[in-house]
C-alpha cells in the first residue's frame, strides 16, 4: 500500500473523567487531526461502550478508514475489544493500534495537566506513526491431532490418562518402569483418611490397563519429541521385557525356576526377588519381566530355565527394543519426583546404623503386603521396636545439604505413620522431632490432633546427632528442645528419617527432549505460577503431579484433572487459532548462520548451517518473542506486527520534538508494561518525561532501536522486562541481558557513558517500583547535558551503520 | 580443581562496584546492585 492511500482515524477517549480529568482531550484530538494521513479525529466519552464502538465503525465506513488509532486505556485490557470492533467493520484487526493515555498518562500525571496533555499528544503521535506501517495479518488455523501423550504412570499420570480417555480422546501412557503405579503403589496407608493406598490405586491401575482408548506402554521411554502444539510427533523406545505381556498369564513358574536372587527395589531392599519377576502383585500390566542386567543370559547352556518352563511360550530372551512413533496433539508430563537420599547427612547415621531407616522403608515394613507382612521390625534384630523416633525435614528446608524448599508431604506422612504405629502397637512410644508441623489441608489438623491425643510426643527441635550403642544397636538422639531451651537425649530402638522429595533425576534428560524449563529448585517451570499453573510455557504441554513441585496424592490428582481440562480445550476444538505475532524469515537475506535457531527458546527455528538453505520457522511453534529478529545480523528475521520499521517509527515520533527532555523506555508486554499499568491503576505519580514503546518481550529490542534513540537525541534509554526466571518466553530475556552487556561495552568503546542505557527487570506486581524507577530515571536524565547529547549524535553519525558489527 | 573466578560488576545506576564469585552453574542469574537494587549492573571485563 502506498502512503497516499493511508486513511487513519483517531478516536480519543475521555473515559469519563479518568482521562479528561488530567488531560485536555480536545487538544489531543486537534493535535491528532494535524498528523499526516489522519483523516478524522474524534473525541468520545467512553470509546469502549457501545456508542463509542459504533462511532468507530461508522467512521470506518464513512471515511473509508484503513487504519484506526484508539487513544484510551491499556491495550492489555481493551485491545481485543477494539480489534473485534474494527473487524466488524471489515477492517483487519491488526490495523488497529492503541495509545495508552490513561494508565501511562492521565492517571500518573494527575497534577500536571499541561505536561500530561503534552505527553498524551506524543503517545498518540507515536501510535499514528506505528499505525501507518501496520500490515493486515491473516488469521491462521492449525489442525489438532486428537490424541494425547501422558508421560509417567504414577497416580497423576494414571488420573490424567483415565480422564482424557473417558472424555473420548485416545491416550498414549508411557511409563519407564515395568508397571504403572509409581510411589503411591509403595505406600501403606494414605493421609488424612488412612485408607489403604494400593486398595484405592489398584482399581485405577486396572482401569488404565483395560481402557479401550489408552495405549499403555510400560518399560518405555520417550526418546524424541518434535513438532508443536496440536501436532507433536513422539518417538518412544519400548525396552525389551523378554516376556510377551499379551500372552503372560502371571503363573509365576519362571520366577520359581529362576536361580538368580537380587534385592527387591519395590520392597526397599528388605526382600529379594528373582531375575524373572513381577514388580508387585497388583502390577499393571499383570505380566512378568526378565531383569536382563542380572539374568544369567540367553544362552541355553548357561540357564534358559524360565524359557523351558513357560507353558505359554511367552518368554523370548532374544527380544529387542522397539522404537515406535505416533502423533499427538497435546502432552501431559507427569514424571513425578525422587526421594531424597539421606546418606550425605552423616550426623543421622543412615549409612552407618542399621536401625536408622527412611520413611519409604518404614512404609514397606508397616505394610501388610510388605516383606514382614506388616510387622514393624527393626532391621538389626527383627525385634519390634518399642521406642521409635521420627526426624523431620531430612533433606528439606536446608541450604547446605539437601533442598531449600519444604517437601510438602513429610509432616502429614509422619503424623499418619505415628498413628499407624499406635494402631499396630498401642504400647509403643513415638517421638517426632520437628521444626514446624505443617498441617494445612482439609482434615490435616484433625489428624495431627488425633496423633497428639494418641500420645505421640512432639519435640520441637531437629537432632544434631544420632549415635548407636554397639552392643544393643539402640540409638541415642541428642536434640535441643526449643520449647524449653534444653539439650535432651532420647534412647530409641529405631529412628525414621522423614526424607524430603526432590526433582526426578531423569527430568534433566526430559527437558532436553521436550521444550520445558526447570526452576531454580529443579522442578518444571509453569507458564504462570498463579494463572497457568498446569501449563508449560510451550503451548500444548501441561504438567501434573510432583513434576511441578512436591505434592500429596490429592493435589496430584487434582492437578492431573486440571491438566486434562486444559488439554481437552485444544483436543476438543480440533483447530487452534494462530496469533499473528510470529517470526518470518526473508530467505534472500538469510545467511544460514544459525543465530536465530540458537536464541529461539521454543526451538521453532531450524537452520541447516552446512547446507546454507536458510532458516525455517515453524510458525505454530513460534511464540513471537522476537529474540531471533533482534539477534539476526542480516535483518533476515522479522516479527509480524512488531517489525523493525514499526518500532523505529515510534521512536522517531517520540523524539521529534524536545528529544533532550525524553527518556525512551522499552516495556515487555507481560511484566514491565503490566507494572506500568499497575502504577497507573494505583495512581502512583511520576515525572512525565518517559515515552513508552511496547514490545512482546524485552528480547525483541534490537540494538538498532537503542542506537536510533541516542542518534535522535534521547538522553537516556531504559530497557525493561520480566525478572530472570519469570520470562513469558521461557528464557528469552537472558538474551536481553547479554545484549545489554554488549551495548554497554560498545557505548564505552565509543566514548558514550554506558550509564545512559539502563536495564531493569520489573514484574507485573511491582507498580510502586516502576514509579520509583521512573523518578530515578528523571534524576539521571537531568544530569545528561545538551553538550553530551550533541557529542553522542556526532559520534554515532560518524560511526555509520551498525548491522555488520561483530556479535 | 580451579577455584571460581570473581565477577567484577558495576552498577550503572549508583556507580557501586563490587565482586561476586563466578557461578559454577551455567544458569543465568539476575544481577541486582546490593546498594541501590538496580538491575543495571554491568559485568566489567577482567582486569
Amino acid at each position: 500500500m502506498t502512503q497516499e492511500e493511508l486513511r487513519i482515524g483517531v478516536f480519543v477517549c475521555e473515559c469519563g473523567m479518568n482521562i479528561a480529568g488530567s488531560v485536555d482531550c480536545e487538544e489531543v484530538r486537534k493535535s491528532a487531526e494535524k498528523l499526516p494521513h489522519v483523516v478524522v479525529s474524534v473525541r468520545n466519552k467512553y470509546t469502549c461502550a457501545d456508542p463509542g464502538q459504533e462511532e468507530i465503525k461508522r467512521n470506518i465506513r464513512e471515511h473509508k478508514l484503513n487504519r484506526v488509532v484508539v487513544a484510551s486505556c491499556t491495550p492489555r485490557m481493551h485491545e481485543p475489544t477494539f480489534r473485534n470492533c474494527v473487524a466488524e467493520a471489515n477492517l483487519n484487526p491488526y490495523l488497529m493500534e492503541m495509545a495508552n493515555i490513561r494508565e501511562q498518562c492521565s492517571w500518573v500525571h494527575l497534577h500536571n495537566r499541561e505536561a500530561a496533555t503534552r505527553k498524551a499528544k506524543d503517545i498518540v503521535k507515536m501510535a499514528v506513526a506505528r499505525a501507518r506501517l501496520l500490515q493486515p495479518q491473516p488469521e491462521t488455523t492449525i489442525p489438532v491431532t486428537d490424541a494425547a501423550l501422558v508421560i509417567g504412570g504414577g497416580v497423576a499420570g494414571i488420573q490424567a490418562a483415565l480422564d482424557l480417555a473417558d472424555a473420548g480422546h485416545p491416550v498414549y501412557l508411557v511409563e519407564k518402569q515395568p508397571s504403572i503405579g509409581g510411589i503411591m503403589a509403595q505406600l501403606d496407608k494414605t493421609f488424612p483418611t488412612m485408607d489403604c493406598s494400593i486398595c484405592v490405586l489398584g482399581p485405577k491401575m486396572m482401569d488404565v490397563g483395560r481402557h479401550p482408548r489408552i495405549k499403555l506402554m510400560t518399560f518405555s521411554e520417550v526418546e524424541k519429541i518434535s513438532g508443536y502444539v496440536g501436532n507433536f510427533k513422539v518417538q518412544v523406545r519400548q525396552k525389551a521385557r523378554y516376556v510377551d505381556e499379551s500372552l503372560c498369564n502371571n503363573c509365576g513358574r519362571c520366577a520359581e525356576v529362576c536361580p538368580v536372587v537380587v534385592p527387591d527395589a519395590f520392597q526397599q531392599g528388605f526382600a529379594s526377588r528373582k531375575a524373572a519377576y513381577i514388580p508387585f502383585p497388583q502390577a499393571v500390566p499383570s505380566s512378568y519381566a526378565i531383569d536382563m542386567a542380572n539374568c544369567l543370559g540367553n544362552n541355553p547352556v548357561t540357564c534358559d530355565k524360565c524359557v523351558e518352563v513357560c507353558e505359554k511360550e511367552c518368554i523370548n530372551l532374544n527380544m529387542e527394543d522397539k522404537v515406535v512413533e505416533f502423533p499427538v496433539g497435546t502432552i501431559i508430563v507427569a514424571t513425578g519426583m525422587d526421594i531424597y537420599d539421606p546418606t550425605a547427612l552423616d550426623e543421622y547415621g543412615y549409612a552407618r546404623f542399621e536401625n536408622v531407616i527412611t520413611t519409604p522403608e518404614f512404609e514397606r515394613l508397616i505394610c501388610g503386603g510388605g516383606p514382614t507382612e506388616g510387622q514393624l521390625v527393626r532391621p538389626s534384630d527383627h525385634q519390634i521396636p518399642k521406642r521409635i523416633g521420627f526426624i523431620q525435614c531430612v533433606g528439606s528446608r536446608t541450604e547446605n545439604r539437601g533442598n531449600p524448599y519444604c517437601s510438602n508431604v513429610c509432616c502429614m506422612n509422619t503424623i499418619k505413620d505415628s498413628l499407624l504405629i499406635h494402631e499396630h502397637y498401642p504400647e509403643s512410644e513415638v517421638y517426632v522431632f520437628y521444626m514446624d508441623i505443617r498441617a494445612y489441608g482439609k482434615g490435616f489438623e484433625d489428624l495431627y490432633r488425633r496423633s497428639k491425643e494418641a500420645g505421640v510426643h512432639y519435640i520441637r527441635g531437629l537432632p544434631g546427632e544420632v549415635s548407636e550403642d554397639p552392643l544393643t544397636r539402640n540409638l541415642k538422639v541428642r536434640v535441643e528442645n526449643t520449647t524449653n531451651c534444653r539439650v535432651e537425649e532420647y534412647d530409641l530402638d529405631t529412628v525414621v528419617l522423614s526424607v524430603g522429595l526432590q526433582p526426578s533425576a531423569d527430568l534433566k534428560k526430559l527437558t532436553g527432549i521436550i521444550n520445558i524449563s526447570q526452576t531454580a529448585d529443579g522442578f518444571v517451570m509453569e507458564a504462570h505460577p498463579k494463572l497457568k499453573p498446569v501449563d508449560a510455557p510451550t503451548p500444548g504441554i501441561f504438567f501434573a503431579g510432583s513434576v511441578e513441585a512436591p505434592k500429596d496424592i490429592k493435589d496430584s490428582v487434582t492437578q492431573a484433572s486440571a491438566a486434562v481440562a486444559r488439554s481437552s480445550i485444544l483436543l476438543n476444538a480440533g483447530t487452534i487459532r494462530g496469533d499473528a505475532v510470529r517470526a518470518v524469515v526473508d530467505l534472500a537475506k538469510c545467511n544460514s548462520c544459525g543465530v536465530c535457531a540458537r536464541v529461539c527458546p521454543f526451538s521453532a527455528i531450524e537452520v541447516d548451517i552446512k547446507g546454507k538453505t536458510g532458516a525455517q520457522v515453524t510458525t505454530a511453534a513460534c511464540a513471537g518473542c522476537g529474540a531471533c529478529a533482534a539477534e539476526c545480523r542480516f535483518n533476515a528475521m522479522t516479527v509480524q506486527h512488531f517489525r523493525d520499521e514499526q518500532i523505529l517509527a515510534q521512536i522517531e515520533a517520540a523524539l521529534e520534538e524536545d528529544p533532550e527532555q525524553k527518556i525512551i523506555t522499552f516495556l515487555c508486554n507481560w511484566c514491565s508494561y503490566a507494572a506500568s499499568d499497575m502504577a497507573g491503576v494505583s495512581r502512583l505519580q511520576y515525572p512525565p518525561n518517559n515515552r513508552f514503546v511496547r514490545v512482546m518481550c524485552s528480547a525483541r529490542v534490537d540494538e538498532e532501536f537503542i542506537w536510533q534513540a541516542f542518534q535522535l537525541g534521547a538522553p537516556l534509554v531504559l530497557l525493561s522486562g520480566c525478572h530472570i526466571g519469570d520470562c513469558h518466553y521461557i528464557g528469552a530475556n537472558h538474551w536481553t541481558m547479554r545484549r545489554a552487556d554488549r551495548m554497554w561495552n560498545r557505548l564505552d568503546k565509543l566514548g558514550i557513558r554506558p550509564e545512559r542505557l539502563q536495564l531493569e527487570w520489573i514484574s507485573a506486581a511491582e507498580g510502586p517500583r516502576f514509579g520509583q524507577i521512573m523518578r530515578d530515571l528523571e534524576e539521571m536524565r537531568r544530569r545528561v547535558t545538551p553538550e553530551e547529547i550533541e557529542d553522542t549524535k556526532k559520534i554515532l553519525a560518524a560511526r555509520g551503520p551498525t548491522q555488520d558489527e561483530e556479535q | 580443581m580451579v577455584p571460581p573466578m570473581d565477577e567484577h560488576l558495576k552498577c550503572l545506576h549508583c556507580g557501586h562496584e563490587y565482586k561476586v564469585p563466578e557461578s559454577t552453574k551455567k544458569d543465568v542469574r539476575e544481577r541486582v546492585c546490593p546498594k541501590c537494587k538496580s538491575n543495571s549492573v554491568r559485568q566489567l571485563p577482567p582486569r
